[in-house]
């Protein structure tokens, strides 16, 4: 089992040392580092200076081997647009997006797999259709229209709720939080509903899914036979086996949280990193894409990671074959 | 035809009512130009004396702007209509490409097996984790740090199809490469190859009309996704250009408005695209539960 | 005391109408008997099988039929009143050994858990009983099995580990659902033989479905026919093998690959295939495909009717010396 995760952990290593060629790529290739520091009108002999003191004079592999180093110390470049070292403006909008997805994943988590087990068990029943309609209008509904009819609604109708911002922040050490204040607390919702709908109506339809499979199996059927109790064969029989391709579905789905906090930051102007590359990639802010880009990549790998160590946890066959007998 | 029909039955009446509203959609953005009550992408057409009317109904409202005006005075109706053309456009054409990708990958990594087959089905399982909207974005950046302003605006669609594409034709490959394998087991390949003509174009002719069922399905399913990653991207303002507005930049030129209470230039263009991408999904769904027969077995 | 079954009815609920899968199928089981059911897929054999626990589901419906177990009647259309039958009064084994557990917990778990939902025991004198079923049914060092996943488990073991699990709460009568078609020749041996020893020591009653007439010979004391829905003849096994009176359970016997012989398909010796559900010929179902069929046998169907000790639906029974008139191709002597 160690040996396996070990495994992972080395393809994991192998895929960010790929991304980190392409952030490299992007970094160095994408408009000359060199102008967009010194300005156009520098001479040759400034330029030459500049470019011996950045190392761009070395071998591409003595460069890239450069750039990781300053990479695993932190030191990702000066961001174009603001004039910041990237690092530190990582590390000040890291708690806002952590915060909005980690809510959004937390609502998608707690509604969606009760909703998808109650839709497949009660498969008839008319709650069960209603559930399953919203769902399909929950997919087809674009993040940020969901979105601006929340702001729209709860905002500038009803004023109840912030329609941007995190509101009231409380510092621990570096880290800024919302979840302590009333206002950041109320911030927090609309995004957090926003963001969360499309996982949660995939989710729910996935676990519904898997559920009837599992239901319908011989296994469960076998289970029935016997007269184990209802209760036993749903979530005991049933359940078990249809959350393992839902749990690799569901971390997928981080992915693609990801990919919408940038749609949901930048409707509620939440200062968090999904805004920071909308904006880097307009101003075409070169070391914040290629650090944006290194973070998406270590996400994907730790996310998969997580995928593979949970099977080896509820997958006994997966179990056995990995760790050996 | 047959395929129509075969697909047809044994669907749901909803999955049929879906399939009309998709084509009401095409037949209203194909015919944006007739139907539209004003030429909108004459900007000429614009005056700014009709800039942000409500709905008709309301007591400001116009008669002759339906809908509303926006803040240029351009007719909602007629920039949705007009919108609408270009979000169905990438959209199909999105999805075309991923087939034409996912086809080729499939048939030749079901051909070929081997290291080849294992190489493009890895590549594929990594292209699954990796969403539409940050490959999109990421291409954008590019194209904007590499070329000139001007030229990155024509390209801003093709971009947009081409990012879209990539992240939709595993399905497709999945799909073509089950129906070679299939078909290879199968006596006449081996005596194609037996004849020296080449095997792939005989294949071609034997695995599409089989898989052609489970690509409709993927194909109207990706069709929504498409359209909504389209919408995704102009709202974000990457990739299309604003001169050729989209629902999407339609959405995001009227969310300016909003918090002054002018909801009509979000939510008309916002409501076309959820209704097309709803209806869409209800057909996909409805496509692929008659296929399945799984949902049609009748004893536990 | 035996176990009877009295005038089950099957039907699927198609476009407003009923269509009959299995139509008046009745019979009586004594403790330590084994009647085999047999017929050819879709004759409505397992339907029967999963009716007696009250496993189906819409579209397909009870619509008739009493199961007494242990001197008490239930009615089979009541869905509530059939599911306290399961595991308690019948025992269930499956027909795929592979994709009948759960893969995800250890088999000692899923005896406890079974055990313990019928018999008021606690974890570890459920763990003992566990241990001592799985040692009944012949699963070498239970001990160690008892953790183990059923991955890790032969298709043999499996199909032992199943019908433990069908005897945890020694039901009076056990179905057999073609247990032993997913397992190899001598495996199928071992697990024949195990059920023969098991239906001596235990006393129940076996229904035993299959479509393999060589199991039947060997485990079972009554055989019952079916075709398209319905019993068409019942008899003590010497003599139906010996001396078939339906026309059909001829055709099946012909049907028999023996070992050695060349080919070894199972095809039946007469023309055509069996007709659909809702398809159903008037008079005699087997009408079509009979070489001796009448006038009569086309219009009016022929009721099952007791003779002797057996049972035969048939307007014109075979008698022992009869040849049979298809021997073109499909008899073997």
């Amino acid at each position: 089992m160690i040996a396996g995760v070990l495994t992972r952990l080395l393809q994991g290593l192998g895929v960010m040392l790929v991304v980190g060629l392409l952030a490299f790529a992007v970094s160095t290739k994408l408009g000359d580092p060199v102008n967009n520091m010194l300005g156009q009108n520098a001479t040759i002999e400034e330029r030459e200076a500049m470019r011996r003191e950045l190392g761009l004079d070395q071998p591409f592999a003595v460069q890239y081997g450069r750039y990781l180093g300053r990479v695993v110390r932190g030191q990702l470049g000066v961001s174009y647009r603001l004039g910041v070292p990237v690092g530190e403006l990582l590390v000040e909008r890291l708690p806002a997006s952590v915060e909005l997805s980690g809510m959004a994943m937390l609502l998608t988590l707690v509604l969606g797999v009760p909703l998808g087990i109650y839709t497949a068990i009660r498969r008839g029943s008319l709650l069960s259709k209603i559930i399953l309609g919203a769902s399909l209008a929950g997919l087809s509904v674009p993040t940020f229209l969901t979105g601006l009819l929340l702001i729209f609604l709860f905002a500038v109708q009803l004023q109840w709720l912030p329609s941007s911002g995190r509101g009231e922040v409380v510092s621990i050490g570096p880290w800024t939080t919302g979840l302590l204040t009333a206002s950041g607390l109320r911030s927090l919702l609309l995004p957090a509903i926003t963001l969360a709908l499309f996982s949660l109506a995939l989710l729910l339809r996935l676990v519904r899914g898997e559920l009837l499979d599992v239901l319908h199996s011989d296994h469960v059927r076998f289970a029935r036979a016997r007269g184990l109790p209802e209760r036993s064969i749903n979530f005991r029989h049933g359940l078990r086996n249809a959350l393992l391709p839902v749990v690799t579905v569901a971390a997928l789905q981080l992915g693609n949280l990801l990919a919408f906090s940038v749609v949901t930051e930048t409707v509620f102007q939440w200062p968090g990193m999904g805004l920071l590359f909308l904006q880097a990639v307009q101003f075409v802010d070169v070391p914040v894409i290629s650090s944006y880009l290194l973070l998406a990549a270590v996400a994907f790998v730790l996310i998969n990671l997580v995928v593979d160590v949970s099977y080896l946890v509820l997958d006994p066959r997966v179990r056995s074959t990995v760790g050996g007998r | 035809m047959r395929l129509v029909r075969g697909l047809l039955e044994g669907t749901r009446r909803g999955t049929r009512v879906a399939l009309l509203v998709v084509a009401a959609y095409v037949v209203l953005a194909a015919g944006a130009r007739w139907v539209a009550p004003q030429p909108v992408q004459d900007l000429r057409s614009l005056d700014l004396m009709n800039s942000s009317l409500p709905p008709a109904w309301d007591a400001d409202g116009r008669r002759e702007f339906l809908l509303g005006t926006d803040e240029q005075g351009r007719d909602v109706l007629s920039g949705a209509l007009f919108g609408l053309r270009l979000s169905m456009g990438v959209g199909f054409a999105a999805v075309a490409l991923a087939m034409l990708i996912g086809l080729a990958a499939g048939l030749l990594s079901g051909y070929r097996g081997g290291w080849l087959d294992a190489f493009l089905m890895r590549i594929a399982d990594a292209q699954l984790t990796f969403p539409a909207i940050l490959v999109a974005m990421l291409l954008d950046g590019v194209a904007r740090s590499v070329l000139p302003r001007s030229v990155h605006e024509t390209l801003g669609i093709p971009v947009v199809i081409g990012a879209i594409a990539l992240a939709q034709w595993v399905p497709f490959a999945r799909a073509a490469r089950v129906g070679t394998l299939v078909e290879r087991e199968k006596g006449y390949v081996q005596a194609a190859q037996v004849m020296a003509r080449p095997g792939w174009s005989i294949l071609l002719g034997h695995v599409l009309p089989n898989v052609l069922g489970p690509i409709v399905v993927i194909a109207t399913i990706g069709l929504g996704n498409a359209i909504l990653t389209e919408a995704t991207l102009s709202f974000l303002g990457v990739g299309i250009p604003p001169t050729s507005p989209s629902l999407g930049t339609l959405v995001r030129n009227g969310s300016a408005y909003l918090p002054s209470g002018a909801w009509w230039m979000v939510v008309f263009p916002g409501l076309a695209l959820a209704g097309l991408v709803l209806a869409v999904n209800v057909a996909g769904d409805g496509l692929r539960d008659g296929l399945d027969p799984k949902q049609r077995s009748a004893v536990s | 005391m035996s176990v009877a079954l009295d005038g089950l009815n099957v039907s699927l609920r198609r476009g407003g109408a009923d269509v009959p899968l299995v139509q008046d199928v009745s019979f009586r089981i004594e403790p330590g008997r084994v009647l085999g059911l047999v017929g050819e897929s879709g004759a409505g054999k397992s339907l029967t099988a999963l009716a007696l626990i009250g496993l189906v589901s819409p579209p397909v419906r009870i619509t008739g039929g009493r199961l007494s177990v242990r001197g008490r009647a239930v009615t089979l259309e009541d869905a509530r009143a059939v599911r306290p039958l399961r595991g308690k009064a019948v025992g269930f084994v499956p027909q795929d050994p592979f994709t009948s557990l759960d893969p995800l917990f250890p088999v000692g778990d899923q005896l406890v858990e079974t055990l313990r939902a019928h018999l008021p025991l606690d974890r570890a004198a459920a763990r003992d009983r566990a241990l001592r079923l799985l040692a009944d049914v012949g699963l070498p060092s239970p001990a160690e099995r008892f953790e183990h996943y059923p991955h890790q488990l032969s298709g043999g073991m499996r199909q032992r580990v199943a019908i433990a699990l069908a005897l945890c709460a020694e039901p009076p009568l056990v179905v057999a659902d073609e247990c032993t078609t997913a397992l190899d020749v001598s495996t199928q041996a071992q697990i024949v033989a195990l059920l023969a020893r098991l239906v001596e020591e235990h006393g129940v009653s076996v229904l035993l479905i299959t479509h393999d007439l060589g199991v039947v010979a060997e485990l079972a004391t009554e055989v019952a026919i079916m075709y398209a829905g319905r019993i068409v003849e019942r008899a003590p096994v010497e003599s139906l093998l010996r001396a078939p009176r339906h026309p059909y359970t001829r055709a099946l016997l012909e049907a028999v690959p023996r070992i050695g012989a060349e080919g070894g398909g199972a095809f039946l010796a007469i023309p055509g295939t069996m007709p659909r559900p809702g398809e159903l010929p008037p008079g005699c179902a087997f009408h079509p495909r009979c070489p001796w069929a009448s006038e009569r046998c086309r219009t009016e169907r022929p009721p099952l009717e007791q003779r002797g000790d057996s049972e035969l639906a048939c307007w014109h029974p075979l008698e022992p010396g009869d040849v049979s008139q298809t021997s073109s191709g499909g008899s073997r002597a």
